[in-house]
């Protein structure tokens, strides 16, 4: 596989390219130590890759947040909506992984949109990120505090708008100090974890399908095969706004593809994983829904879209059996805000590097060797957002996810044009290229646009479910605000530093889809970002050699 | 690259107090030191590409500070320096075992056991997760 070398300050590259081994200079030998490409690789098997991809979408919580939501939508046929749900973010996942080939960057969207379609695009896709990051936030707060006091049966707590701020506040405090100190479960911990939380979500799911069954709720549903019929689903609309929650749920899931440079065997382990996370989250969101609606009906879960799993499972399962579902979301919940934080503050390191946000976003930690001014910046401004938007709405979590929705659509969509577009000679050149890198991005980047503007135009009219700003449905607001607000940003950091949007799009050729044919240029000829102070401490002459574990650079 | 003596060094007060031990085993068996820098970033967080260059960067001026302060403490030593792309424990442990070192010296969290038991202390689960001999070497008070 070809790669750029990296820039490297002083001019010396430790990346390899065209596919060779830089042989490692040592005295006695030195044949051990491979020169990698910047990247672990040899790291990750494949339970580790499906914890991975299974834990970023965070099942627990995204269920908890979400599924009143999909029920207020498109009523009866949630789980249907989950089924369809998945198509465009499967989709969506081939960008990923094929535009992860060409350059596993942090920046990502923006990274990829920047050599694909410019760096004004590029910008504005990586604003993407981190709003819907930003957006996410109230919601992983609210239902941390609200589960939170549930769990200690404050129910009146668990109700009021300002306890929970309070809760929700300290939570996003404490897991920002945990991104920055780079504190990380190991993964046994991460996988005990995770099959304790699927497992619990199953638990409640088969005790409350049996009971519903068995006639032993009062008020049940029995579940018909309609749920999960795609076309029972009432309108255009119900489609569309149950879509644009219910991509909420599989969010993240792109992670279990971008970290196939790191997996042991890059040629297979990345595919089997994603299929594995995909069987394990469809089947999960599928099944739950289909249990808990059956509790007492979709309507009920619309009514308790802010305590949905709280409020179905102590129906279900006995006391004290129905607070491991409340753990099971709390830890699903702290798992999701890292993987909120981390990758929002590598998107804004990844722009402070490239110059398109001002460097001190970029600056590294010598001691936890994490971003720590993004992390911190992001953890602070989230904090605000979470305040603000608990004295606007009555209704936190239900607006938060709705926007997220809308801005996971306008960027994930915007990835599968990129991925179109960047690949564009080479998709006729293949069977496998013109359905990879062409048909299923395309597919998924058009259905996505479809959910984005038809689920706007929904919100924005909608002024009654969770306020209004100007006559303008809170949703829709936040949605398209934050992603409007970029713009003036941008042109400000244009008018401050234009070096980065000096660039134009990458020129041809590209590589392959497969990793071949052409060399990647970097965003700008500029070396990494450093820390001015250490910048001091003057060379000696002794390049350090780069080792992985592992051995071989998994070319 | 065999029989060598392994420091993990990171700019910390341990470390900094673990280089003249190394300096001097490497000098007492005849091997060259070998200074290691191990930095990786958290998977769950997706890809890391800049994240790890900007680390590297910052174990470069760390291997730079620790070779120059291996030689301050004797010129004859002979020093390589290895940035490595993993986690602390199973990179330096990995280093160590993969190229038969003699020895692993880490300089200790100096840390009481409390903190170092929340935060994960590097150097007790490298103490106990090798079969190179390790030397753990805490800074002065």
């Amino acid at each position: 596989m070809v790669r750029f070398p990296r820039a490297e300050p002083g001019g010396e590259d430790v990346a390899t390219s065209g596919g060779t081994t830089a042989p490692a200079q040592t005295s006695d030998g030195g044949d051990r130590l491979a020169v990698d490409k910047g990247l672990k690789v040899g790291a990750i098997g494949l339970v580790s890759a499906v914890v991975i991809g299974v834990a970023s979408t965070a099942p627990g919580y995204s269920l908890a947040a979400s599924l009143g939501g999909v029920t207020a939508a498109a009523g009866s046929q949630a789980p249907a909506i989950m089924l369809v749900a998945f198509i465009p973010m499967l989709f969506i996942a081939a960008s990923y992984y094929y535009l992860n080939r060409a350059d596993p960057d942090c920046g990502t969207t923006f990274t990829w949109a920047t050599r694909a379609m410019g760096p004004k695009t590029g910008w504005i896709g990586g604003w993407g990120i981190i709003m819907a990051d930003l957006v996410v936030m109230p919601s992983l707060a609210a239902i941390t505090g609200s589960y939170l006091f549930l769990l200690f049966d404050a129910n009146s707590l668990a109700d009021n708008k300002w306890w929970v701020m309070v809760v929700g506040l300290i939570f996003i405090f404490l897991m920002t100090l945990v991104c920055v100190i780079g504190i990380e479960l190991n993964a046994r911990m991460q996988f005990f974890l995770l099959s304790a939380e699927v497992t619990v979500l199953l638990i409640f799911s088969v005790v409350a399908l049996y009971k519903v069954l068995n006639g032993d709720i009062g008020g049940s549903v029995d579940p018909t095969w309609d749920w999960i019929n795609p076309f029972k689903i009432s309108s255009t609309t119900a489609l569309a706004d149950g879509l644009v929650v219910a991509i909420f749920l599989y969010w993240g899931w792109d992670t279990a593809v971008t970290v196939n440079e790191e997996t042991k065997d890059p040629s297979r382990t990345p595919g089997r994983a994603a299929v594995i996370s995909t069987l394990v989250l469809v089947a999960t969101y599928v099944i739950v829904a289909i249990a808990a609606q059956s509790v007492q009906g979709a309507d009920f879960l619309t009514k308790n879209a802010a305590d949905v799993l709280s409020a179905t499972g102590s129906l279900v399962l006995n006391s004290p059996f129905d607070k491991l579902l409340i753990i099971a979301v709390l830890t699903s919940a702290a798992a999701s805000t890292q993987t909120t934080i981390l990758p929002a503050a590598r998107s804004e390191l990844s722009m402070a590097a490239h110059k398109a946000a001002p460097s001190w976003y970029g600056k590294v930690s010598p001691k936890f060797l994490t971003p720590t001014n993004a992390t911190w910046f992001f953890g602070f401004v989230s904090m605000a957002w979470f305040a603000v938007l608990t004295a606007v709405s009555n209704d936190v979590l239900g607006a938060s996810i709705l926007s997220v929705g809308l801005m996971i659509a306008f960027y994930y969509g915007l990835t599968g044009y990129v991925c179109v577009i960047y690949y564009r000679k080479h998709i006729f050149k293949s069977v496998r290229n013109f359905f990879f890198v062409g048909v299923a991005p395309l597919l998924g980047a058009l259905s996505l646009t479809y959910i984005f503007v038809k689920a706007t135009s929904d919100y924005w009219k909608d002024t009654a479910s969770f306020g209004e700003i100007f006559g303008i449905g809170l949703a829709a607001a936040v949605g398209i605000g934050l992603l409007l607000l970029g713009i003036p940003l941008m042109i400000i950091w244009w008018i401050k530093a234009p070096a980065f949007f000096r660039r134009g799009r990458d020129p041809h050729p590209h590589p392959a889809p497969d990793g071949t044919g052409a060399v990647v240029p970097p965003i700008l000829d500029a070396g990494p970002i450093r820390d001015a102070d250490l910048d001091a401490g003057g060379k000696n002459g002794d390049e350090p050699i780069t080792w992985t574990p592992g051995g071989s650079n998994g070319e | 690259m065999a029989n060598e003596i392994v420091l993990g060094y990171d700019g910390s007060d341990g470390a900094k107090a673990a280089v003249p031990h190394g300096v001097a085993l490497a000098l007492a068996f005849d091997v060259p030191l070998v200074l290691a820098f191990a930095h990786g970033a958290n998977p769950v967080g997706g890809v890391a590409g800049d994240l790890s260059r900007a680390a590297a960067e910052v174990g470069r001026t760390f291997l730079d500070e620790g070779a120059a302060l291996a030689r301050d403490v004797d010129a004859k030593v002979k020093i390589k320096t290895v940035l490595v792309n993993a986690m602390p424990v199973e990179g330096l442990v990995g280093l160590a075992e993969e190229s038969k070192a003699r020895m692993l010296v880490v300089g200790g969290n100096g840390h009481g056991t409390l903190i170092g038991t929340l935060l994960g202390s590097i150097d007790y689960k490298i103490l106990h997760q090798t079969v190179v001999p390790v030397l753990v070497v805490q800074p002065p008070d």
